[in-house]
């Protein structure tokens, strides 16, 4: 190995693993400068895996301002009240979706335009909008967790 | 025994603030050095590391064990680091300060020994390269030399990063060489 292939291994990252990297130590103990190079490169990786300290009470500021009333994990759950209609509404809203379509493909829209007031085109109205109402409650909680 | 970093984090998603504070002691440093070589001052990374395990904390039942914690966290904090860095237009440079302490004295023991002077000279390399170059770098070393856990952390493909990694080793090397060169010449 010359010192251009020596510097090709260095910029890989030097892997002695590598097949090459029995040659570039054995190239590195006949070439000051190639080993100079490597052993700086060493070090650099050594204060880059050496963290800063980070600022003391840097943790405890964290935790105090956790245990003050930041909304954890369990705040961006639903309760269990919520949870028990969160899913009650799955299969409302699917439910709801298939009796829209069953009108909307039966008479309704037609009874709707026809005779609004009468109960199939107030059914031909109101079911879309349960269907609606009930697949946005069952987002709800995927809403709330984005939120957080 | 101690618990891995997974089942802490899943103690932590039932609301267990003991096992999250684990978690905030395990990786403050990291995070916040993180921080720090995304180009923010010592008060701005402070802030970025509190924000992070803030939203970690926020967002703890999002978490799945697809990824290591370590990945998931290091998502969040590059992410804020780097809108904390972008707000304050800070982000191109990064200098070093000496009160920026390593967090063990390992550096600086043994025959490897490292200086205060030396490693002034070492960090002022390394905030010389580009921001993403900095994260990548600094990433890689975090997540056990892993491409793919750096990828996952920054959002980037895994190509990318071994690219940034490469161009990143280059001007390293490149610039320690001429800095051998400098001190050949003026002996």
């Amino acid at each position: 190995m010359n010192c251009d292939g020596f510097r090709h291994w260095l910029d890989r990252g030097a892997d002695a693993a590598e097949v090459e990297g029995e040659a570039a130590s054995v190239h590195a103990a006949g070439c000051p400068r190639c080993a100079s190079t490597l052993r700086d490169m060493c070090r650099i990786e050594i204060v880059l895996r050496i963290p800063l300290a980070a600022p003391r009470g840097l943790a405890e500021r964290t935790l105090a301002a956790i245990a003050t009333g930041v909304r954890g994990p369990a705040g961006g759950r639903p309760s269990t009240r919520a949870q028990a209609l969160i899913e009650a509404a799955a299969p409302v809203a699917v439910l709801a979706c298939l009796a829209a379509t069953i009108v909307a493909l039966g008479t309704g829209s037609e009874t709707l335009v026809r005779d609004p007031a009468s109960p199939a085109g107030i059914m031909a109205g109101v079911v879309p909008a349960i269907a609606w109402a009930a697949w946005q409650l069952f987002h709800w909680p995927t809403s709330l967790v984005e939120r957080a | 025994m101690t618990d891995n970093d997974e089942a802490l984090a899943e103690r932590a998603a039932r609301g267990d603030h003991k096992a999250f504070g684990e978690l905030v002691m395990r990786y403050q440093h990291r995070v916040y050095t993180l921080a720090r070589r995304l180009g923010n001052s010592p008060a701005d990374a402070e802030d970025a590391a509190q924000d992070t395990f803030l939203r970690a904390w926020r967002a703890l039942s999002q978490f799945r064990r697809e990824a290591r914690f370590a990945t998931w966290l290091y998502r969040i904090a590059s992410r804020r680091a780097l809108d904390v860095a972008l707000k304050r237009r800070s982000h191109e440079t990064y200098e070093f300060d000496l009160d920026d302490a390593p967090l063990t004295s390992m550096a600086l023991q043994g025959d490897d020994a490292i200086g205060d002077a030396e490693r002034r000279d070492l960090e002022r390399l390394i905030g010389a390269l580009p921001p993403i170059q900095r994260a990548v770098i600094t990433l890689y070393y975090y997540q056990d030399r892993s491409v793919r856990d750096v990828a996952t952390a920054l959002g980037i493909p895994e190509g990318t990063v071994k690219t940034h990694l490469h161009r990143a080793r280059l001007s390293l090397r490149r610039e320690l060489e001429a800095a051998e060169d400098r001190s050949g010449e003026s002996a």
